[in-house]
């Protein structure tokens, strides 16, 4: 018998579970920081400010030349073929490598800056602009990835290639949750109201890939069954389940006295859990005691369940109770052509959201542990797909750079990192890769990314891979 | 097949033929007897001649009969010879494609030598220098060495000089490559002096293995690997300091630096042991930015193993296995095989005793579940502890065994491996059928097909000899993974993907290795270098596939999978439709003379519509001359020039010029006798023109325009029209691939032209062709002056409309008053709607658009016809519609649909002059518009190509044939019968065929793509070029075999292999014990963890190999273990001492997997529906769950509808999985979703299990139904139908205390529903039932679905 360190944690871990009722990842820290003894997330990292994510991703790839990375010049060079000189022979996508020309289009939308950062925005994101004093702007993303599933799929598990565990399954391995009534781990869906087809998505995105599934994200869908299964049958009262519950315990209880499994008394627990989950669950998702002026803040949708709004609104429930992991998807954002009309009803669907979000956790002073991130997987071409027309233009997939924003617990609020070229289409200054983004974020949570690790066919993954920096002058 | 064919043929054409002759000479052969009986009757005086004449026409009557009869004979005959020729063509065929796959493959294997030569060679060239680079290292170590000796031997210690010699075969330690222990032994040779001291150290570290406590493999080679290889390891690119750590050439070697990482037994003198327990931080191993720090624990274990000696072993699992020495035991009593003497040594050795055997309830439990996937029955347990006989669990093991269950069961854990799912995965995620596959992988199990053969079939089944349908559908396993399909993807990006996925798998499922470590870079721990990664990618790189081919159904390559009914019916079809062609063939006197006749008649008349040009003149554009031969034909001759126009002027007798003819004709002075001047007796004719030079010489000559022409043979690519249209150099040629012939030709004017008397005729041949010198030999042109020949004329189209309408159905459906009658002055819909003339009319051929929305538009035009014939139309409409001639409907179209030109194929009947042509085009929305075509028509009964034949009088085969065919199908009711029932079979063919299922497979291209090493992985950075090889550091190839997929799989199941026995053998054990022997089933490399019990895993593989690679009979020898059967109660010392139950001192116990919890619930409470095969089903699954995340309507699988019936009860394994979004049900208990292979599940226990169980439709339908079957099946009172369901669930009865529990809750939840009885028929509702008692069966359903959650019933204990 000769059990590897981690393989021993492991298994005191899944016995931890249902048993403990705080610090659950406390065994998975231990890793991290090398000593058992300092199971507890406070002593992870000299100070880590964020306790909890709400990841708001943009599906599809928002295009940062019309909402944030503003490029006056393009202005007078309307129309141009894009210059060899800046485009370089990099691949594009099936969708343009065939185009004989690369016209520049510039942006629709009138830009200005806001707030005291001056930090540039477009007339787009009005109340995203009220908030620009709150936001830490990085507009030198870049991934190498040119279409959706790898794109998508790397943001949410540092690789390309599906198989790998999404960004909040680590983190519900590696820091576990606070909350004994709720998933570590939530997901909240909505559909935007471009008019194309949105592109899909994948369970895989916030699944465990080889983590244990537990970590696997739990889907909050709007409707009757907020959580799969949730809802007895109709005809069985809370009182019939309890009763039914307590004779299952009674009789797990002996089958535990005769084979002294520990998984039986797991089983108990979780069975508990299942049973709180039935009133926690309904509860977290239940707005009718927020008041008209809070719902108002997130806007007309936010009364309607499965829009962006409402899972704003969600989200900002689920933070309070300590759920570590808020993971939204807004679906839509695939402008390829028609790009004017359909970013506009993209945008409407998330502005005022995304900023009441960011406002209703200031003012709760959740904002200072929370941290809020908000982007896609790629941006979008300075060149036309299509046909360029006087009001018309849409634009194929660009992942050499592009926008996204954070707020929030620990980011360095009011700051425009990092530059483009003129046109938007290179960074000439800072960039920040996909892994330095996640090693930012783990970094925030008090994590070392390249601490966070799992064995897995012989070798050690991590989120980052071999990859990934802090990017220090993100943080405050 | 052939035998098929005779008797196809008596069955089907012997009888319709016979009945054919004998009803074609006189309709009713009955009706003169008849008469000449009658005639008897009245006049008995007559009797006399009458009964002679009777008796002649008896004896004529038999002689028919006789004719009729041997003419059946000869057809026979003639049909079998026909059949004999086939078979002696298919067989020269087939014997030349042998010799020219032959001649193929020996190309190919010249070229693959050639190339691994080359290889060979640049290898060659790498060694000779590394052996160089060596010798020098050595050197310099042995000036060191000498230094350092002389210094010491100055200082005078007694330090003795190592021996000077050691054995060769001391370095031959099994794991060690072999071109290094030969490049070591040349190496010693040159320099024995240099190398002596690392050779000592070598040899006294082997020796060490004998004495020291320390295993090398168990305790020293994970934390090397672990904390060491990554910069001193097997990847060359990555390794620090010149260090390697994974050879003992490198561990106990000579740095550069002089240092030496380890020398046995004197950790001072080890530069290793310094180096990890160095105080500066510098200089400590491993450094601090690795962020592996080597415990307390491992550096004490490092420095024991140095002062033991160092021992050094090779990798346990590069060694193949040999059957082991059976242990010596204590406990001689316990064992029952030889499982147990290696399970029970350990137990001694750590001072354990087994635990008695599990209650004989438990037992069978765990074996059926184990066995098949669901639970033993109350009367399987019964029986079994009815048997008191010797051998009664073995027999039970024995039924489950054959059990069909135990297929379904062991290929459902197969599929994991296989990352087996009904859709393509990646972006679009679209559906696809690889069925056939699962269906064949349950087949196999059940056979238990031997292991090898199972391999084989599945890496390279195609390639076998012959293979069988099964072997190809069996290669599907190659094909399962996923393929891609979106817009943007660069296809060689992800076709990349698919082949490194395969070796993936078959890393991970044959040899136990993550190969796949080694894509981007030599793999860090084990000895797979980046180069052999992409060795083992070109076996999987020549499928002739495309990188994005996932967009609907199978990607190519893919066959048809017919059933054994599909393929019995085709194969009928297919004798019969072969028999058809053969019986054309074959004569059928009675028609055949009848045929003669028509041929007469028809010759005739064609003959007579011609006037032969006489008295003509000829000229030819350059040199040469023409000779007017008595037959009024005309030949050239001299010069024959490239290019050139025959220009030919004759007087015209007729006074009417409706068509021309052009015989061209063979003459012995031409090439091989003509009818062309080309060397191969061809002709090309480019332009045929016509005009007419009046009387009144200055009037202008008047050119004849062709509405179309025939000929009676036009060579491919040179069809007679080139001849009349735009192009120059298009154009007619008749040699083909026949032999020379003569050829006649038929221009149709496009108008009748009337000419005054005394007019010339003037006919240029123009000859522009590229090919040069292919003029007319001889020829002959004659005129007709029949005007019925002339196309048909068309008026100018009128339309009416839009009549608007709710939808497209009822606009098509609506008579509007154009309908009834065509009247073009009238007005419809008060004065709204009426006939409309176009202007410019609509262009025959070409798009037009209506306007109007939903709605009917007509559109009406006439048709004059100089006789009566057929003409065919081609038409396109978007979307409905219909068309009437002459007020009868022709053509009746409601279709919904896009415009493409020519989509229908309408054929009409003309009368002679005016036909009325009425269209109605219906748009159901959107896109509106149609298009109108002449394709075809033919001026006389006989279409003009067929006529042409007719006039010929020295037919050829084809012409022969051509003719006859066409005769028989107007004239020969026998024939039509025929044909009619030939058509219908082709139709149903079509239809059969597109019907059949198809499953993708593997298959080789005959012209292999070049593999190369992709630098970091990456699909377009392509470095050297590789062939297919396996690595190095396992054994060679078996020799004989390819270096291709075969050879591949034959190289995993060769018994010198030392992985894949050892690795399909531990996933067996796991499947029973929940773990492995090694538990890392996935990783028996360097990181991967050591067997628990070595001897045994390399007894149960040798055991595998020498039993044939039996599957069942190791299923069978473990279950029947004593180990298996022990029972599974542990204690708390026995949880605390060995929690995972790895030393095997309990029986196992565990939560069962997703789909056997699935199964049980549905078996136990009656629903399981077992159909064993077929395509997936779609149980109940909350809705919205594609939807959510799923693309678009536009692809397959986007939209969830479930299934109804049966299809909701079947096994989970047949569950659609889509990769997407797979059933939440079987994710929430850690099925993987399909995306990669996976051996090895997660086993978790959470509160969303918990919910599933209690609130899934699906279990609280299982939960009904159990209820009901309480209530029917369970006894009287509560108690036996309380204690009915638990033992259905847990195969035990319920002990009282357990019973009470149960009864409590019934009696509450009873009393409840009698109080709440609109709850209790609401949860009884979805499973309709509301009759009395609705209380107690609501209340047996909740203690149903409490039995259904209990732990011990979703687990095996």
């Amino acid at each position: 018998m000769n059990l590897t360190h981690n393989e021993a944690l492991q298994l005191t871990r899944r016995q931890f579970f249902g048993l403990s009722s705080a610090g659950i990842g406390a065994a998975a820290l231990s890793t991290l920081v090398n000593s058992p003894a300092a199971a507890s997330t406070r002593q992870v990292h000299a100070a880590p400010r964020a306790k909890r994510v709400i990841y708001l991703f943009q599906s599809g790839g928002p295009s940062q030349l019309d909402l944030f990375d503003y490029k006056p010049q393009l202005r007078s060079r309307q129309g141009d073929d894009l210059p060899d000189s800046i485009r370089m022979g990099q691949r594009l996508t099936g969708m343009t490598s065939g185009q004989d020309a690369f016209p520049v289009a510039s942006t629709q939308f009138k830009f200005a800056q806001h707030g005291e950062s001056g930090i540039w925005m477009s007339e787009l994101m009005p109340h995203t602009a009220s908030i620009a004093d709150d936001l830490c702007m990085v507009k030198t993303i870049n991934t190498e990835a040119i279409n959706h599933d790898p794109a998508i799929t790397y943001f949410q598990t540092g690789h390309q290639q599906p198989g790998r565990p999404s960004l909040g399954a680590w983190l519900s391995y590696g820091l576990g949750t606070e909350n004994r009534d709720l998933p570590c781990f939530i997901v909240l869906i909505s559909q935007g109201s471009s008019k194309r087809d949105s592109q899909a998505l994948f369970q895989r995105l916030w699944g465990a890939g080889f983590l244990p599934s537990e970590h696997q994200g739990v889907n909050f869908r709007a409707g009757k069954d907020p959580v799969l299964y949730l809802n007895n049958p109709d005809g069985i009262s809370t009182d019939a389940r309890r009763r039914m519950l307590d004779g299952l315990a009674e009789l797990n209880q002996i089958q535990h006295d005769e084979f002294e499994d520990p998984e039986i008394h797991t089983r108990i627990q979780q069975y508990e859990m299942a049973y709180r989950m039935q009133t926690s669950v309904p509860d977290a998702m239940d707005i009718s005691s927020e008041p008209d002026d809070i719902v108002d803040l997130y806007g007309p949708d936010a009364r309607t369940p499965g829009t962006f709004a409402a899972n704003c609104l969600l989200a900002r429930r689920l933070a309070e109770r300590d759920v570590r992991f808020i993971q939204l998807y807004h679906r839509g954002w695939d402008q390829h052509g028609d790009l004017p009309r359909d970013l506009r009803l993209q945008s409407g669907d998330v502005d005022q959201a995304s900023a009441a979000l960011v406002k209703d956790l200031k003012q709760r002073g959740m904002l200072d542990d929370t941290l809020v991130v908000w982007g896609g997987e790629f941006g979008r071409t300075v060149y036309c797909q299509g046909q360029l027309t006087e009001d018309n233009y849409g634009r194929d997939h660009h992942g050499r750079c592009f926008s996204i924003w954070m707020a929030g617990a620990g980011v360095n609020a009011g700051l425009t990192y990092g530059e483009t070229d003129d046109f938007g289409y290179n960074i000439v200054k800072d960039p920040v890769h996909v892994h330095d983004l996640n090693a930012t974020i783990l970094h925030m949570l008090g994590v070392n990314h390249e601490k966070l690790t799992y064995r897995f066919q012989g070798r050690d993954f991590r989120l980052t891979d071999v990859h990934g920096q802090v990017i220090r002058p993100l943080i405050a | 097949m052939q035998r098929l064919y005779v008797f196809a043929i008596i069955a089907l054409t012997v009888p319709q033929g016979a009945q054919f002759a004998a009803a074609v000479d006189d309709p009713d052969p009955t009706g003169p007897v008849l008469s000449l009986l009658r005639e008897l009757q009245a006049k008995p005086d007559e009797l006399e001649s009458v009964a002679a004449q009777l008796q002649d026409r008896l004896s004529k009557l038999k002689a028919d009969a006789e004719s009729s009869r041997s003419m059946i004979e000869d057809t026979r005959h003639a049909l079998a010879d026909q059949t004999d020729a086939q078979t002696a063509f298919f067989a020269n065929v087939e014997k030349l494609e042998r010799a020219l796959a032959t001649a193929k493959d020996s190309l190919a294997s010249s070229e693959t030598a050639a190339l691994e030569a080359q290889n060979a060679l640049t290898e060659l060239e790498a060694a000779r220098t590394s052996i160089a680079q060596q010798i020098a290292t050595h050197e310099t170590t042995l000036r060191l060495v000498a230094a350092a000796r002389d210094k010491r031997s100055k200082e005078a210690t007694s330090a003795t000089p190592p021996p000077s010699d050691v054995p060769v075969d001391v370095l031959a330690a099994p794991s060690k490559p072999v071109g290094f222990v030969a490049a070591l032994a040349s190496l010693k040779e040159n320099t024995t002096a240099t190398t002596a001291a690392t050779l000592d150290r070598i040899a006294a570290a082997q020796t060490a293995v004998e004495t020291s406590s320390i295993s090398f493999n168990r305790d020293i080679l994970p934390i090397l690997s672990n904390h060491c290889f990554a910069c001193h390891g097997p990847d060359a690119a990555t390794r620090e300091a010149g260090l390697l750590l994974h050879e003992p050439e490198g561990a106990y070697g000579h740095l550069e630096s002089g240092s030496v990482p380890v020398v046995p037994h004197d950790r001072d003198a080890s530069a290793l042991f310094n180096r990890i327990t160095a105080s500066d931080s510098n200089d400590r191993m491993p450094p601090a930015d690795f962020e592996k720090p080597l415990t307390a624990d491992a550096i004490a274990l490092l420095s024991r193993w140095i002062d033991e000696g160092a021992p050094w072993e090779g990798h346990w699992s590069f060694v193949p296995p040999k059957l082991p020495k059976l242990p010596e035991l204590a406990n001689a009593n316990w064992s029952r095989n030889d499982i147990d003497r290696f399970v029970l040594a350990r137990l001694e050795r750590e001072a354990l005793a087994p635990t008695p055997e599990a209650a004989p309830r438990s037992l069978i439990r765990r074996v059926t579940l184990d066995l098949t996937g669901l639970p033993p029955t109350p009367e399987e347990i019964n029986a079994f502890l009815m048997d008191n006989q010797p051998g009664a669990y073995e027999r039970v093991v024995d039924r489950l065994l054959d059990s069909p269950r135990y297929g379904e069961h062991k290929a459902r854990i197969w599929l994991d491996a296989a990352r087996y799912a009904d859709t393509n995965g990646y972006h679009i995620d679209n559906e696809r059928h690889m069925w056939p596959w699962r269906d064949w992988a349950i087949r196999s199990f059940n056979t238990n097909m031997s292991f090898d053969r199972f391999t084989v079939s599945q890496l390279a089944g195609d390639l076998l000899p012959e293979p069988t349908q099964d072997d190809l559908i069996a290669t599907g396993f190659n094909r399962n993974h996923m393929i891609n399909f979106e817009g943007g993807a660069i296809p060689e990006e992800y076709h990349t993907q698919y082949v490194v996925d395969r070796v993936n798998t078959t890393g991970t499922v044959w040899m136990g290795l993550t190969v796949g470590c080694a894509q981007c870079h030599d793999h860090k721990y084990d000895p797979i270098s980046q180069r052999e990664f992409y060795q083992l990618y070109s076996f999987y790189y020549n499928v002739p596939e495309s990188g994005l081919d996932g967009n609907d159904g199978n990607a190519k390559p893919f066959i048809q999978v017919p059933s054994h009914d599909e393929e019995v019916e085709l194969n009928g079809i297919r004798a019969y439709l072969g028999l058809a062609d053969l019986a054309a063939a074959v004569p059928m006197p009675t028609i055949d003379a009848a045929q003669d006749e028509w041929e007469a008649k028809w010759s005739k008349s064609f003959d007579n519509r011609w006037s032969v040009l006489s008295s003509a003149s000829v000229t030819g554009s350059d040199g040469e001359t023409f000779t007017t031969l008595e037959d009024h034909s005309i030949l050239a001759g001299d010069e024959n020039p490239a290019q050139t126009t025959y220009e030919v002027t004759a007087p015209l007798a007729d006074s009417v010029v409706s068509a021309l003819r052009l015989e061209v004709l063979r003459d012995e002075s031409l090439p091989k006798g003509g009818p062309g001047r080309a060397e191969n007796a061809n002709f090309v004719l480019t332009d045929f023109e016509v005009e007419i030079l009046r009387a009144s010489t200055d009037a202008e000559p008047l050119s004849i325009e062709f509405a179309s022409a025939a000929a009676d043979f036009s060579q491919k690519n040179y069809e007679i029209a080139g001849a009349i249209d735009e192009n120059v150099e298009s154009g007619w040629a008749g040699l083909g691939d026949n032999s020379p012939r003569k050829r006649m030709a038929v221009f149709i004017a496009r108008d009748p032209t009337h000419i005054e008397a005394g007019s010339q005729i003037r006919i240029r041949l123009k000859h522009n062709s590229k090919s040069a010198g292919h003029g007319i030999g001889r020829f002959r042109l004659s005129t007709s002056s029949d005007e019925s020949l002339a196309p048909s004329r068309f008026g100018n189209w009128y339309t009416n409309g839009p009549y608007r309408a709710v939808d497209g159905k009822t606009a098509y459906d609506t008579t509007y008053e154009p309908e009834t009658g065509i009247d073009l002055q009238a007005t419809y819909e008060d004065g709204r709607m009426k006939w409309v003339e176009t202007t410019p009319g609509y262009e025959d051929g070409k798009v037009h658009r209506l306007s109007g929305d939903i709605a009917a538009t007509y559109l009406y035009r006439t048709i004059n016809s100089p006789n009566s014939r057929t003409m065919q139309l081609a038409l396109g409409s978007n979307d409905a519609i219909k068309v009437w001639l002459n007020g009868e409907v022709v053509h009746d179209n409601n279709v919904e649909r896009g415009f493409t030109l020519d989509q229908d194929q309408v054929s009409i009947r003309l009368i002679e002059g005016e036909n009325a042509l009425l269209m109605k085009v219906v748009n159901y929305g959107n896109d509106y518009a149609f298009s109108f075509r002449k394709a075809s028509e033919q001026s006389s009964e006989i279409p003009l190509n067929t006529e042409l034949i007719l006039a010929s009088t020295d037919r050829d085969e084809s012409e022969t044939r051509k003719l006859r065919n066409y005769y028989r199908e107007r004239y020969s009711p026998v024939w039509q019968r025929i044909i009619a029932k030939r058509d219908e079979l082709r139709e149903r063919e079509k239809q059969i065929v597109a019907k059949i299922p198809t499953t993708m497979v593997m298959k080789e291209m005959s012209d292999p793509r070049d593999t190369h090493v992709l630098v970091r992985g990456q699909y377009d950075q392509k470095d050297k070029r590789v062939n297919p090889a396996t690595p190095n550091a396992l054994p060679p190839m078996p020799d004989g075999s390819n270096a291709n997929r075969l050879g591949l799989a034959q190289w995993l199941v060769d018994p010198a292999h030392p992985l894949t026995a050892r690795v399909i053998t531990n996933r067996y054990w796991q499947h029973h014990f929940g773990t492995g022997i090694v538990k890392t089933v996935e990783d028996f490399g360097a990181q991967g963890e050591r067997p628990t019990h070595p001897a045994l895993l390399d007894w149960l593989a040798t055991e595998f190999i020498d039993s044939g690679w039996d599957t069942k009979h190791i299923h069978r020898l473990i279950v029947t273990s004593a180990t298996y059967r022990q029972s599974s109660q542990s204690t708390f010392d026995l949880n605390d001492r060995d929690p995972e139950n790895r030393l095997l001192a309990r029986g196992p116990r565990f939560r069962m997997d997703a789909e056997v919890i699935r199964d049980s619930s549905l078996f136990v409470s009656g629903l399981l529906v077992e159909r064993q095969g077929g395509p997936s089903v779609r149980p109940y699954q909350p809705p919205g769950i594609w939807k959510e995340v799923a693309y678009g309507a536009n692809f397959t699988a986007q939209v969830f509808e479930p299934d109804v019936g049966d299809n909701l009860h079947r096994r989970s394994m047949y569950t659609f999985w889509k990769r997407q979004a797979p059933p939440p049900n079987m994710m929430l208990f850690d099925a993987p979703n399909r995306e990669t292979c996976v051996v090895r599940r997660e086993r978790t226990n959470t509160p969303l299990q918990a919910l599933a169980l209690m609130n899934d439709p699906q279990f609280v339908e299982a939960a009904h139904a159990l209820a009901h079957r309480m209530v029917e099946d369970g006894g009287e009172n509560v108690r036996d139908r309380i204690a009915y369901a638990f033992e259905l669930a847990t195969s035990r009865p319920p002990r009282d205390r357990e019973w009470r529990i149960l009864l409590d809750v019934f009696e509450a939840q009873r009393s409840e529903f009698m109080i709440t009885p609109d709850a209790a028929l609401t949860l009884l509702a979805e499973c309709d039932s509301t009759r009395e008692g609705a209380a107690e069966l609501a209340a047996y359903s909740v203690i149903a679905n409490l039995i259904l959650n209990l732990d011990e019933t979703l687990t095996k204990g």
